[in-house]
């Protein structure tokens, strides 16, 4: 029998086969099934998602920076006419990070405008990497055009499409799109805060910085546990946020941060003008790999 | 050509029955818009719940940025057994941790209490799935929760 032929058999007598035992035996309720095979229980009971983190949103990180008082500068966006320079998927993926952290810093600092034509932005990447439903269905950029003055309503309309796209990447079982969404969200946020504080340095923003250490350590972990971050394209990325990572657990601050019993690491800690640079120009040359 | 149609057929078809159980996502982060307010809608994770021949243990961790305070709401639509939800301050390896929150949540509840959280830190969401209360049958279900933040004042 040939590759193709044997490969056609199984597509066929595989969900066939899997269908007839789903629907023999005992009427069960749509949350049933049967637990006398051991062997689907023992798959079915690990969670896909064996590791777990429920990670910030770009509005919640550009929000900590905020607070923190980055001041606004437009230098620091990645120019909303390259989002047609991106093609491939894991670029798409990246990008679209890379504008929402752009589109929350731009909202938060009352540029309304320039958040209308980011959001344009984060739609048109959007429907491209199949995402269009959620921008699509409440006719969001029209309700954003609508109340352009109204500084709340605009929040709640990106925190309503940032907590939507996140469920319905979940309910699609994309969580890898998700966590390359979250990894370019988090790599212009912390270029935006390091490039800010580069001259002029801000203890303030610096520990904002650490406290974003926890989301990296963990957006790590969850990317490992997808096969797809070993893709070339993807596995330079993550190469790089290892290496990041790896900059701030030597640290001075990170080394000293005493841990309290079932801590793995610590929330905050202290980073110095030189620390903060270096993690800055990495963050800088990561960022300049994911927007060219 | 066919060949193609019929395997794309089988893979959207048991793509949609393998992770059947949490398809609510969207319905649930609309609905539970208003019981977050004043906060922003932030974070959204489900976690499908398999009751087996075991209990079971689901932690989920997040962190709570200093300057900031957030509120959790726990949601479902198909429970079919009860599970207890806790909150703590320390993951489950830790010998001593203190429990933040607790509810269990029983079959035919949509919601649980919300929970805030005012304190800086690392915290860990803790689903207790029992066995199956009927030993030849492994019961499914699906768990919501949804996480909102606001500046501290």
């Amino acid at each position: 029998m040939n590759t193709k032929k044997l490969l056609l058999k199984s597509a066929i007598l595989l969900p066939l086969s899997l269908l007839f035992a789903c629907g023999s035996g005992e009427k069960k309720s749509e949350n049933d099934s049967s637990l006398s095979d051991t062997t689907s229980e023992e798959s079915l009971t690990e969670d896909s998602k064996s590791f777990n983190y429920i990670l910030p949103s770009p509005l919640q990180i550009a929000s900590i920076f905020h607070r923190a008082k980055l001041k606004f500068d437009d230098k620091l966006l990645n120019k909303a006419e390259s989002v047609n320079k991106y093609n491939t998927e894991i670029k798409l993926t990246l990008n679209m990070g890379v504008y929402a952290t752009d589109l929350a810093y731009c909202l938060l600092n009352s540029q309304n405008q320039l958040s209308l034509s980011y959001l344009k932005t984060t739609r048109d990447l959007a429907d491209k990497i199949g995402m269009g439903s959620v921008y699509n269905t409440e006719a969001l950029v029209e309700r954003f055009q609508k109340n352009i003055d109204n500084v709340d309503t605009l929040s709640d309309i990106i925190s309503t499409i940032q907590t939507e796209s996140e469920a319905f990447l979940e309910e699609n079982e994309r969580r890898f799109t998700a966590l390359c969404i979250f990894s370019g969200a988090w790599i212009e946020a912390i270029y935006m805060a390091s490039k800010t504080i580069e001259t002029k340095f801000n203890d303030k923003i610096a520990t904002e910085i650490s406290e974003q250490h926890v989301s990296l350590r963990n957006l790590i972990k969850l990317l490992e546990e997808h096969s797809e971050s070993k893709q070339p394209e993807f596995n330079e990325v993550l190469t790089k946020l290892k290496e990041i990572n790896t900059m701030f657990e030597n640290t001075a601050g990170y080394k000293a941060q005493p841990l309290e019993e079932g801590e793995e690491m610590p929330l905050s800690f202290q980073l110095t003008p030189q620390e903060t640079n270096a993690i800055g120009a990495k963050v800088t040359e990561l960022r300049n790999l994911v927007v060219n | 050509m066919r060949f193609k149609l019929f395997l794309i057929i089988f893979i959207i078809a048991f793509s949609s029955i393998a992770n059947a159980q949490c398809k609510s996502g969207k319905i649930m982060v609309k609905a539970s818009k208003a019981e977050m307010k004043p906060y922003n809608m932030d974070a959204y994770v489900d976690n499908e719940l398999i009751y087996g021949k075991q209990p079971k243990t689901i932690e989920t961790p997040f962190t709570a940025y200093s300057g900031e305070s957030y509120k959790l709401i726990f949601a479902s639509d198909n429970v079919p057994q009860g599970i207890s939800i806790g909150i703590y301050d320390k993951n489950k390896r830790a010998k001593t941790r203190k429990e933040l929150y607790k509810y269990d949540f029983k079959v035919g509840d949509t919601r649980a209490p919300v929970f805030e959280i005012k304190k800086p830190g690392n915290y860990y969401i803790q689903f207790d799935v029992p066995p199956s209360d009927d030993e030849k049958v492994l019961k499914k279900g699906c768990m919501y929760t949804m996480i909102g933040f606001k500046e501290n004042e």
